[in-house]
This record gives C-alpha cells, sequence and structure tokens, in this order.
C-alpha cells in the first residue's frame, strides 16, 4: 500500500496510484465536486453561525451599555494575540495545499504541524487568559452570572452571547484541529500529492472558514463599544 | 498541474458542450502572494486594534466620545476587508470557478436578510404601540422557572427574591463582606476600584437606569413584574397607542 | 434514446449485472450488513422509504387519538360541599389544584400531583407526536430522501449520488434522530408542540430530560437534511449524464435543486436555535428568555427563519412529482418547462422572506406590514405552476389511472390550501383567524393534500421501478378516491370550525362546535382506511404482484431507460440524452413500442 514499484525503477508515492471513486466520469469532476460539496457545507457554517451574530445585532441594539460594559471587561490583548494566531495558521494552511500541490512532502507535513500548533495555542489562550479567569470572577451568561461589579441588568445576556459565541467557535477550532490531524496522518502514509489533494484542499477551506468567523468576532466582542 | 489527464473521449459525446466548465486548471497559488495577504491581514488586524485603543485614550483624555457608529461601521469595513482578503486568496475564490463564489454569495445574502428582517421586527416593535415596547424589568427571579424543582437542569437553582442576576450578585458580595452598611461600603470600595481600573466612570445612581435602552419585558407588558399593582398595569395600558380608547387597544390583545 | 459504450464503462461491465434488490447468495446476516453498509442510493433511498413510511403511521395513529379525544369536549362540572370547599370535576375526575410545596433549597413551587396525566395532558402530548413525527421525520425526509435519493441519480443518468459514503452517514444521523425523537415523544411524553415556542418550552417538565431530548432530536435531523441537501445540490451539478443541459432535466430534479438550496440555507439556523434553546433550557443562558432581558419573540424568529422555508422544502418536492405525473399520463409536453423550473427556484427564493407570517401577533406593526406584503409574493410562482400544469392536460391522452387520480386530488387539494393561505397572509383577517382551526385547515391542505398526496402519487408512479413489481390498479383508485373524500371531510370541516372561532391545540371546546368536530373525526376513520388499503395493495404487490415492464408509462426521463427494479449500477451503459423529458409528441419511449404510445398523426 505505501510504496510500489514504477517503470523507472524508483520508489514511488500511494498518490501516484489515486484513482477516482467508480461514478465519477474523471478525477478533476470528483475534486471540483469535492470542493463545491465543501463550499455548500461551508456556507451552512456561516449561517450556523448567523444566528449568533443575529443575538449579537439584536441584543446590543436593545442593550447598548450592557453591551459596552461587557465588552470593556474583556482584555484586547488576548483577543489579539489570537486573531494573529489564528491568521498565522490560516497561511501555513494555505501553503500546505500549495505544498501538497507541488509534492513538497516535507513541508506539507510541517505547515500541517504548524497549523496545529496554532489550534492548540488559540485554545489555550482561550481557556487559560478567558475563559477560566472570568468564569471564576462570576462573568459567567444568565443563571450563572455571580459578578458584582456590573452596571446593567442586561450583563448577563452579554455574557451569553460572549460565551455562545466564543464557545461555538472554539468547537469549531477543535472540529477543524480534528479534520487537519486525520490529514496529517495521512500526509504521513503519502497519500497526498499532485494527483490527490482533495482532501488537503477541503480541510484548508474549512479552517479558513473558522478563521473567517473569528475575523467578525474580535471586532464585535472586543473592538466594538 | 500533472493531475489532469487527457479526457477528450467526453468532449466529443457532449454534444451541449457543458462538461467543458470542470477543465478548469487549479491554480498553485505563489507563496509570495500567500505571505503579502498574510502581511496584509496582520497589518488590518494591528489598524483596527490601534484604532479602538486610539478611542479609548481620546475618551479618556480628551474626555471626547467618539459616536459609536463610527467605530462600528470602522471595524466592521477593516474586518470584511480581511474576510475578502480570505476568502479570494487563502479560498482561493479568485482563481476559482465562479461557481464557488456564487455559493458563498447566496449564503451572505441569507445572513443578511435573516438579520435585516429580524432587526426590522425587534428595532421597531414598539413603533406603533408604545406598549409593545414593554418596560424594561431585566432579569426576573432567576428561579427555574414553573412550577416544579426544575431537576433536570445543569444550571444553578438561586432563588433571587425578585431581584435581576446583577442585583442578586451585588446583595450576595455585600452579605459576604459582613452584610449591611459595613458590606455596602466595601462593595462601594471594590466597584470604585473596579471601574477605574476599566476606564468605566459613572456618575448618578450605580445601577443604570438604562435609559438609554429602549424599553421592553417582551411580548406580554408586564408578564415578569409582580411589584406593578394592577391599577398602575391598566393605566400604562390606556395611556399606550396614543389616540387610541382604552377599547381599542384592549381589544387588540 | 441512444447509449454509446464508452471506455470506462466497457471496462466496468465485463459481466451482465442483476437487479439492486438481489442479495447474491448473501445469507440472513450477509444481506442485513449488506444493506447496513451499502452506499448505493437505491437501497439508501429504499431505507429511508421504509422509515419515513413507518413515522407517518406512527404520527398517523397519534393523529387519529387526537381527532379521537375530540368528539367530544371536555365537560366541567363545579360542585359546592357542605362545608363549602368546591370541587371542579373534569370528565367525572376530580381536579387537583395543586398545593405550595418547599424545595430542599427553600424556594417555594406549586406542586401538582394527581393532574400530571389527565386527558389534557395526554392530548398534548399526542398532539406533539403527531406534530413532531409528521414534520421532522415523514415530510422532510419523504420525498427528498426516500424518493429523491432513489430517482435523482437515475433521472440523471448517473451511477450515484455525488457522496455516497455522505449519504449513507445522513441516513445514520436520521435513524440516530429519529430514535431519539421517539423515544422523548412517544416513550417519556414532550408537551410542547413541534415549534418548541419559548417560555413553554424551557419551562415546561423542569424535572425531565425529555423536553432536551427531542430539540437533541430536531437538531440532530438537521444535519441528515442539511447532508442530503448538500448531496443533491453537488449531484445536480456534476453528474448529469452527457447531453443533459439544465433544461434537459425532468422538473421533479429542478424541484429537488430547489430543496435543496433550501435545506443548504436554512437548515443550520434552526441548528443554532436548537442549540441555543438547549443552552437555554439545560442552563438558562437568558437569550429567549424575557425574565433574563432576552426576547421570546426572537426565538420564534430564529425557529422560522428555518421552519418557514422548509414549508417550501416539504411542498416543492410534490410539485416536482405532480410535474412528472401530469406531463406522463397525459402523454403530453409540459406546458411551460421553463416557467415551472424558475418558479421552484423562485419559490426558494421568496421563501427566505416571508417568515414572519407565523407571528404577526407577536411582532410590531411596521414588521408585520412588510412580512404581510411579501408574503403575497409566493402566490406568484405557486400559481404559474398551476396554471401550467392545467394547461398540460388540456388536449392531453389523459390516463385516468392512480398515479393520475393523484395529481388530480393535488390540484384541487392544493389549490385550496394554496389560497386560504391568503387571508392568513393579510394582517386583518389573520387576527381574526391566527391560531385557530382555519389555520390548522390551511396547513393540513397544503402538507397533506399537496405533499402527503403526490407523494403518495408518486410512489405508485415509481413503484414498478423500484420493486420491479405492478401494483392493483382498481383497488389503487379506490383508496385514493376514499383518501380524497375522507380528506375533505376531516379538514373542510375544520376551516368552518376556524372562522367560528374554535382555537387550535385546546383539548376541549364549547358544545356548538361538536358536530362538526364529529365529522372531522368519522372522516379521518376514512382517510386512515383509504391509507391501510393502500398498505395492503403494496403488500399484495411485493408478494404476489404481476412483473413490471421497465417501462409501464412510457415516461421518456432516464429511469424508465434502467431496468425495474435497476442494476447496482443503473444503466448498462451509461446514457446519453438526445432528448428532452417530455418529448412525447417526438419520441417513442425506451423499451416501448409505438402501438403502445402511438405518437401524434402530425409528427411522423
Amino acid at each position: 500500500m505505501t510504496t510500489m514499484e514504477t517503470k523507472t525503477g524508483g520508489k514511488s508515492m500511494p498518490w501516484e496510484s489515486y484513482h477516482h471513486e467508480p461514478h465519477w466520469r474523471s478525477a478533476s469532476d470528483e475534486f471540483d465536486a469535492a470542493k463545491l460539496g465543501m463550499w455548500l457545507f461551508l456556507t451552512t457554517e456561516v449561517l450556523l453561525f448567523a444566528g449568533i451574530f443575529c443575538a449579537y445585532a439584536i441584543f446590543r441594539m436593545l442593550y447598548p451599555e450592557a453591551f459596552a460594559n461587557g465588552s470593556a471587561l474583556l482584555d484586547v490583548k488576548f483577543g489579539f494575540i489570537n486573531t494573529v494566531v489564528l491568521l498565522v495558521s490560516s497561511f501555513t494552511v494555505a501553503m500546505a495545499v500549495r505544498c501538497a500541490q507541488l509534492n513538497q512532502q516535507f513541508w506539507l507535513k510541517v505547515n500541517i504541524y504548524i497549523t496545529l500548533f496554532c489550534a492548540a495555542l488559540f485554545v489555550f489562550i482561550k481557556f487559560t487568559f478567558e475563559y477560566i479567569p472570568k468564569w471564576s470572577e462570576g462573568k459567567r451568561p444568565g443563571a450563572f452570572f455571580d459578578y458584582p461589579f456590573a452596571h446593567h441588568p442586561a450583563e448577563p445576556l452579554w455574557w451569553a452571547v460572549y460565551y455562545c459565541g466564543t464557545g461555538i467557535h472554539a468547537l469549531h477550532v477543535l472540529i477543524g484541529a480534528g479534520l487537519l490531524t486525520w490529514v496529517l496522518v495521512r500526509a504521513h502514509k503519502g497519500i497526498y500529492g499532485p494527483k490527490n489533494y482533495t482532501m488537503v484542499e477541503t480541510s484548508a477551506l474549512y479552517w479558513h472558514l473558522v478563521d473567517l468567523v473569528w475575523i467578525f468576532l474580535f471586532p464585535l466582542l472586543y473592538l466594538i463599544h | 498541474m500533472t493531475h489532469h489527464q487527457a479526457q477528450t473521449a467526453i468532449d466529443e459525446l457532449d454534444p451541449h458542450g457543458f462538461q467543458s466548465e470542470s477543465h478548469g486548471d487549479h491554480v498553485i497559488v505563489d507563496w509570495r502572494v500567500l505571505l503579502a495577504v498574510l502581511l496584509a491581514l496582520l497589518f488590518f488586524t494591528v489598524l483596527t486594534t490601534a484604532a479602538s485603543a486610539a478611542e479609548r485614550w481620546i475618551a479618556h483624555e480628551f474626555m471626547v466620545t467618539i459616536p459609536g457608529w463610527i467605530s462600528v461601521v470602522g471595524a466592521l469595513t477593516i474586518a470584511v476587508i480581511k474576510a475578502t482578503l480570505v476568502s479570494m486568496y487563502f479560498m482561493q475564490l479568485r482563481y476559482d470557478k465562479p461557481l464557488n463564489a456564487i455559493v458563498f454569495v447566496f449564503c451572505l445574502v441569507a445572513l443578511a436578510i435573516f438579520l435585516g428582517f429580524s432587526a426590522l421586527d425587534l428595532g421597531a416593535r414598539d413603533l406603533v404601540y408604545d406598549y409593545k415596547g414593554g418596560v424594561l424589568t431585566v432579569g426576573g427571579n432567576a428561579q427555574s422557572v414553573g412550577q416544579t424543582g426544575g431537576h433536570a437542569r445543569l444550571g444553578p437553582r438561586v432563588n433571587t427574591m425578585n431581584r435581576n442576576m446583577v442585583e442578586y450578585a451585588r446583595q450576595k458580595f455585600i452579605d459576604e463582606h459582613g452584610g449591611g452598611e459595613v458590606g455596602l461600603a466595601a462593595w462601594k470600595a471594590e466597584m470604585a476600584r473596579h471601574d477605574a481600573k476599566h476606564g468605566v466612570v459613572h456618575e448618578g445612581p450605580v445601577l443604570s437606569d438604562a435609559n438609554r435602552s429602549i424599553r421592553r419585558t417582551g411580548i406580554t407588558p408586564h408578564l415578569y413584574d409582580e411589584s406593578v399593582p394592577a391599577d398602575e398595569h391598566a393605566a400604562h395600558e390606556s395611556n399606550a397607542g396614543g389616540g387610541h380608547g382604552d377599547a381599542d387597544s384592549s381589544g387588540d390583545h | 434514446m441512444t447509449a454509446i459504450d464508452r471506455p470506462q464503462d466497457v471496462v466496468g461491465h465485463e459481466h451482465e449485472e442483476g437487479s439492486f434488490l438481489d442479495n447474491r447468495g448473501l445469507g440472513f446476516w450477509g444481506t442485513i450488513w449488506d444493506w447496513a453498509s451499502t452506499v448505493d442510493h437505491k437501497k439508501i433511498g429504499l431505507m429511508y422509504l421504509t422509515a419515513v413510511l413507518l413515522m407517518f403511521f406512527l404520527g398517523g395513529v397519534a393523529g387519529l387519538a387526537v381527532r379521537i379525544e375530540l368528539m367530544e369536549p371536555m365537560r366541567m362540572a363545579e360542585t359546592i360541599g357542605e362545608d363549602g370547599t368546591p370541587t371542579v370535576e373534569l370528565q367525572g375526575v376530580a381536579i387537583d389544584f395543586g398545593s405550595e410545596q418547599t424545595a430542599e433549597d427553600g424556594t417555594k413551587y406549586w406542586s401538582f400531583e394527581s393532574t400530571r396525566e389527565s386527558a389534557s395532558t395526554t392530548y398534548n402530548r399526542l398532539f406533539t407526536i403527531h406534530g413532531a413525527v409528521m414534520v421532522f421525520l415523514f415530510i422532510i425526509p419523504s420525498i427528498p430522501a426516500a424518493l429523491g435519493n432513489f430517482l435523482l441519480p437515475l433521472m440523471l443518468g448517473a451511477k450515484d449520488v455525488a457522496f455516497p459514503k455522505l449519504n449513507l452517514f445522513s441516513w445514520y444521523i436520521y435513524l440516530t434522530g429519529a430514535t431519539i425523537a421517539v423515544v422523548s415523544l412517544v416513550l417519556m411524553g414532550t408537551d410542547t408542540g413541534w415549534t418548541f415556542y419559548t417560555p413553554y418550552s424551557i419551562q415546561t417538565d423542569a424535572d425531565y430530560y425529555r423536553v432536551f431530548l427531542m430539540i437533541l432530536a430536531a437538531f440532530v435531523l438537521g444535519f441528515s437534511s442539511i447532508l442530503t441537501g448538500l448531496n443533491f445540490i453537488v449531484t445536480v451539478h456534476k453528474l448529469r449524464a452527457p447531453g443533459m443541459g439544465w433544461f434537459d432535466m425532468p422538473l421533479f430534479v429542478w424541484a429537488i435543486y430547489a430543496t435543496s438550496i433550501i435545506q443548504v440555507l436554512a437548515t443550520p439556523v434552526i441548528g443554532i436555535t436548537l442549540l441555543l434553546l438547549i443552552f437555554e433550557r439545560l442552563f438558562r443562558v437568558g437569550i429567549f428568555d424575557a425574565s433574563m432581558g432576552g426576547d421570546p419573540v426572537l426565538y420564534q424568529h430564529f425557529f422560522w427563519f428555518y421552519s418557514h422555508p422548509v414549508v417550501y422544502v416539504m411542498i416543492l418536492p410534490a410539485m416536482g412529482i405532480i410535474s412528472e405525473l401530469l406531463a406522463v399520463h397525459s402523454r403530453k409536453h409540459i406546458f411551460g418547462y421553463r416557467a415551472i423550473a424558475f418558479s421552484s427556484l423562485g419559490i426558494a427564493g421568496v421563501s427566505f422572506l416571508v417568515w414572519g407570517h407565523h407571528m404577526f401577533t407577536a411582532m410590531g406593526e411596521l414588521a408585520s406590514a412588510v412580512f404581510s406584503a411579501l408574503t403575497f409574493l409566493v402566490a406568484i410562482p405557486t400559481a404559474i405552476k398551476v396554471f401550467n400544469w392545467i394547461a398540460t392536460l388540456y388536449k392531453g391522452s389523459i390516463a385516468i389511472n392512480t398515479p393520475m387520480l393523484y395529481a388530480l386530488a393535488f390540484l384541487f387539494l392544493f389549490s385550496i390550501g394554496g389560497l386560504t393561505g391568503l387571508p392568513l397572509g393579510a394582517l386583518a383577517t389573520d387576527l381574526h383567524l391566527h391560531d385557530s382551526y382555519f389555520v390548522v385547515a390551511h396547513f393540513h391542505y397544503v402538507m397533506m393534500g399537496g405533499t402527503v398526496i403526490a407523494f403518495i402519487g408518486g410512489l405508485h408512479h415509481w413503484w414498478p421501478k423500484m420493486f420491479g413489481k405492478m401494483y392493483n390498479e382498481k383497488v389503487g383508485m379506490f383508496a385514493c378516491v376514499l383518501v380524497f373524500i375522507g380528506f375533505n371531510t376531516t379538514f373542510f370541516t375544520q376551516f368552518i370550525l376556524g372562522t367560528q372561532g374554535m382555537p387550535r391545540r385546546y383539548a376541549s371546546y364549547v358544545d356548538e362546535f361538536q358536530l362538526l368536530h364529529q365529522i372531522s373525526t368519522v372522516g379521518s376513520w376514512l382517510l386512515a382506511i383509504g391509507f391501510l388499503i393502500h398498505l395492503g395493495n403494496f403488500l399484495h404487490s411485493l408478494i404476489a404482484g404481476p412483473k413490471a415492464p421497465p417501462n409501464p408509462w412510457g415516461g421518456l426521463s432516464l429511469e424508465w431507460e434502467a431496468e425495474s427494479p435497476p442494476t447496482a449500477h443503473n444503466f448498462h451503459h451509461e446514457p446519453l440524452v438526445k432528448h428532452g423529458p417530455y418529448d412525447f409528441e417526438s419520441v417513442v419511449p425506451p423499451h416501448c413500442s409505438e402501438e403502445e404510445f402511438p405518437l401524434p398523426k402530425s409528427v411522423s
């Protein structure tokens, strides 16, 4: 499975013998379809986050002070660092696709490793410096709320939007990292190369979407008062 | 680029020519382009964060409050630019078949419809009848609402004695710090320290009376507001709706 | 229709294939495993069909039970005892008004002991079972997942859907969701109604996890719907047979395509809605809770942003079936092909603009007026379709058989259902009619008179293709007439009840409504008998039905090119499309002779 002899006598990688599924007319069709399918799935992901954005917009409109007060309690520093981390990971995963297309097996793996490291860093920062301190101070959503120094009675609602939004986003970071781990394992087997990089590209698309959502969550939650 | 094999066999069997669209080459994006995009993204991130910091500094130093809409429009414009860069270059929409971009555009249209129409209702609910806006009584008693113990709840089941969560948390702090005047003094000291730390300057009542908020409770006025006496309730109802008489407004609901 | 050998086909078909239903010598467990692990769209479609029909039965039984409960109003009697304490009896059972209890943490709450399982509680649970099962487990997957899975690749001339493994995965998601839903509905008893409106859904049964389970089930089922829709969109884009352009596709495919767009764009919103509702119910985060500053009506916005478009997920595929049935069985080119195709897309587009008409009495006046105006837009593409169908019948050679009878029944019932939607969409009349039996009758005329009728009609139409057996035509037609009569008896009375003021979702009513309720209940029995006759007819066909020819109706779309039942890879050779799906005037149908289906004399 891993290697086989070619006519020239050299060892060939598994991706070279890749053949498309029998119900497709060509590998090109199969690739296009996978990509279209992924884009449609990304559409559903955007609309999943639409609920969070809608709740944010509505309650910001109804309780502007509560949202301003709540936003002031977030630390822009960590939001900024996490944004940079995600942007860099987005870059490396785009590079990973390029490496697969060019058969640079080593750099393909390196780029995915960096991406996974960034994913871990993001979640680590999120929990260590944001979720855990905030939760223990009582800045919690809804009926969990236990923070004595709030000004506006709707501030628990702000925290509800904050935790739901960033929590569901963090869940997507983990899902994306899981996908990329799977890609990495298969990349180690030499499955991806110029003839077969569909999974690399679709996983990368998913990862970029996670980045896209954060690009909007960051200013909405941290910057706008 | 090697993975495009010859597929000429299909073309001659394709009288409509609709298959030809699937033969587009997949572009391998130059790493310098990707790097340039990353740098641009980082630049915009710094820019938007700096703008936000500048806004705070201005408010602190000059006591000038920059209107909220400016920071909203500015930050979201930058976010849109960043998102465009990511989708165009990292996600390769620029090089892709237009179909994928069309799919994404449809998604954004659906998103806009969702946000727009929801806001249309919530933003203008009391446009005609005031009572639909209700009175701000945010925060009920945070009980497991209903008539049982609410055992199927993983969240807290606290009895806040008809305070909202913010008041309840404050009272808890006061009680834990000696209660009464002693606790209140402790709370005030801590609150002042906290406000200074976060740059919040408040005059007048500490708990905002939310005059700037849109006054509302939900669809049913005074549903959660048990302290309002019945006659006051009725008086409010009859005032609602401008020139409409009592019979009119009560008949509506 | 001609088939041309293409290189990969020759390689792929060295041996002659049998029907996809052959178990190829596998034993009992082998066959089970073969079906459980299959990626064949036809087998997945048939598994969906079985599940969906089972759910139709379950929901139907609950519906019949609801109707039986409504035979009589509940009568209350109040007696004052000698000591002056009043006793209230409901249907002869004394009502316990509860007493105040103190929980462990000192909280006072009101406790009911004996009335928890009263008739009205059972009624609430029954209509929840009826609604949730029919909507989430039956109608939404009925035509797209069952018939669509089976037919879409066949109609496109493809070997399978674009992502066969994903297709199997979404079947298992459906199975998981269905299991959770049935457990929470039937075994545990959810009473929220299928809409889970807040604040009731975050308050009711606070001591039990059943409401949470039902919400979770709906959440899981949404993923199945999304993945099926995604799969179909890619299939339509990428797997059309050579020679099949967009306007050579059968209209059923257009309808499924429009449906899939709605599924992909709307279903994720119910995902986040139900997720937030789960958070709300378990943790009380406050987004939909007015006591925390949230807004219960925001929940309705979220919910109907999905659930209104999903109404068109239910009806659009039915419209696709009707387009096929009317054209094939009146042997006439469909009138206004492009108008019907684009009106499918038009309905899909408009469906996202009208959800507010479910909340006229809760919203502000501005939003209500805007949504009311937009709601009338739905009438345009819908009317275009109905006019085109009627024009298709004109001067056609109409065959009177079960599919055709169902198509005609659809035209009649769906028109009533559609037109009664107008007074509900108009603000002024809706104030009188909302939440009344008029609404119940309206959506049953659309959902049942439209979707279910078309589904049963389509099932008869493609039954020979699915199983290779013919059903008994006379029995089918008799049952169709019975269903038609039963349906109108059941639901037309409800229009009258609604205009007279009977509110929906009530276990009891004033005595004046009793006669109409009784007529309605008797109608539901006729309806049930009609469906049971169909079931018997189908079972008889499976066991002892005559073998079906590949093309019993003389259809021209590609599924009739295949064998009955189709081979495992659908076609012996990849078909090359050289005529449209409705060219009945100029093409002799595949597997048919010109004597069977003569062409018009004017066309040589």
